[in-house]
């Protein structure tokens, strides 16, 4: 099964005060890291956020609109497609809800505090990793930590084992920076079975959510450039009434169950 | 769009039927998957750290007690995946890749603390 493994005694010590702290030490700065950006969120709902939802659930509704009018009668659909669409009524506040216009997106690369916050998200990400990357080469550097449990390359030697000049080692014998990468990667599960779904600790994965949201608008699009598309598929969309002789389908049935199943049997 | 079958033929309406689905309740549904998926490494790992199992046994597990996992979840879903997820390979599949970096660090923790030391 595994290969003749060298019994190779290991310090409880090491145990105590290298391979548990690390974990726990992981595991809580995501937790902090979480809730501090929980805290600082709270600061930021603004008003361009709160236009840019507004845009998004309207932007839905109309394509709710487009997929499910046809069981709506003839009036309430064509309200609803001139709430979008009217083009006539002057002043902008009559125009339909479509055709109004929207201030155009700022480039993001040219508005310096959108720069600014987009470098700060990342410095809170990157100094916290590299300060405990220092806080473990510093104190625990230059001892075995652990020992994988799989077989690993020599190859592994030179990253895993720096500091450990012992070349007949075997390679899956750790040092506790790599029992640190073991961590960042796999605290992450666990920050997502505590926090829930979607939750600041770990910055890569938020950038995964936000990517496959969809709901809230990219604020980079040029919401103009989306509507005009959606108003021209509503202007396209012809109304079928899908409700129009419901009273004769409904009749339909009941002479059908009025009859034997013999009879119906027959009609088909 | 298909209008919907009249009562009497309701056999040629089913092929018009468009697929709806709600994007809210898939997504909950797949982070719900997640977090089964994650739970399971868990719990997976520390089996096989305590088991001591080794090198590509120790993946076989993970792999192994996947399946059967994704075997329970089908059962759960009253074995209508269509119902739930838009790819019917979702629950064998999601967050499978997520589940195995959490597998190896409680692996290799638990092998460290029991087989180790």
């Amino acid at each position: 099964m595994a290969p003749a493994a060298i019994p190779l005694l290991l310090d409880t010590s090491i145990r105590d005060w290298v391979l548990i702290p690390i974990v726990i030490v992981m595991f809580l700065l995501g937790i902090v890291r979480h809730h501090i950006t929980e805290l600082l969120k709270s600061d930021r709902i603004d008003d361009k956020a709160a236009k840019a939802a507004l845009d998004g659930q309207g932007l839905l509704r109309a394509r709710v609109l487009r997929a499910n009018g046809r069981f709506l009668s003839p009036l309430a659909f064509q309200m609803r497609k001139n709430f979008f669409t009217q083009a006539d009524g002057g002043d902008d506040s009559k125009k339909g809800w479509l055709m109004q216009e929207r201030p155009k997106p700022a480039n993001p690369m040219g508005d310096p505090s959108q720069m600014m916050g987009m470098l700060k998200n990342n410095m809170s990400f990157v100094i916290p990793q590299m300060l405990i990357m220092g806080w473990i080469n510093y104190f625990f550097s230059g001892f075995i930590a652990t020992r994988v449990p799989f077989p690993l390359t020599v190859r592994f030697k030179m990253m895993l084992q720096r500091g450990i000049e012992l070349p007949t080692l075997d390679a899956s014998w750790v040092s506790s920076l790599s029992w640190y990468f073991l961590a960042v990667f796999g605290v992450r599960g666990l920050h997502t079975l505590v926090l829930g779904e979607g939750n600041a600790a770990d910055q890569s994965m938020n950038m995964q959510q936000m990517a496959g949201m969809g709901m809230t608008p990219n604020p980079t699009v040029d919401m103009n450039q989306v509507f005009k598309a959606e108003r021209e598929n509503l202007d396209l969309c012809v109304h079928e009434y899908a409700l129009a002789n419901i009273e004769r389908a409904l009749l339909d049935t009941a002479s059908v169950s009025a009859t034997s199943t013999t009879s119906k049997l027959k009609q088909h | 769009m298909a209008a919907p079958a009249a009562p009497g033929n309701a056999g040629n309406g089913a092929a018009e039927e468009v697929e709806r689905f709600d994007a809210t309740s898939m997504r909950f549904n797949t982070a719900v998957i997640g977090r089964i998926r994650t739970g399971a490494a868990v719990i997976s790992g520390s089996t096989a750290g305590i088991l001591g199992l080794t090198g590509l046994y120790g993946f076989g597990f993970y792999f192994v007690a996947s399946l059967l996992l994704s075997l329970l979840l089908f059962v759960k879903a009253k074995r209508n995946v269509a119902a739930h997820f838009s790819s019917p390979s979702a629950i064998t599949t999601d967050g499978l890749f997520d589940g195995l970096s959490t597998y190896v660090l409680l692996w290799t923790f638990m092998y460290g603390m029991v087989h180790v030391y």
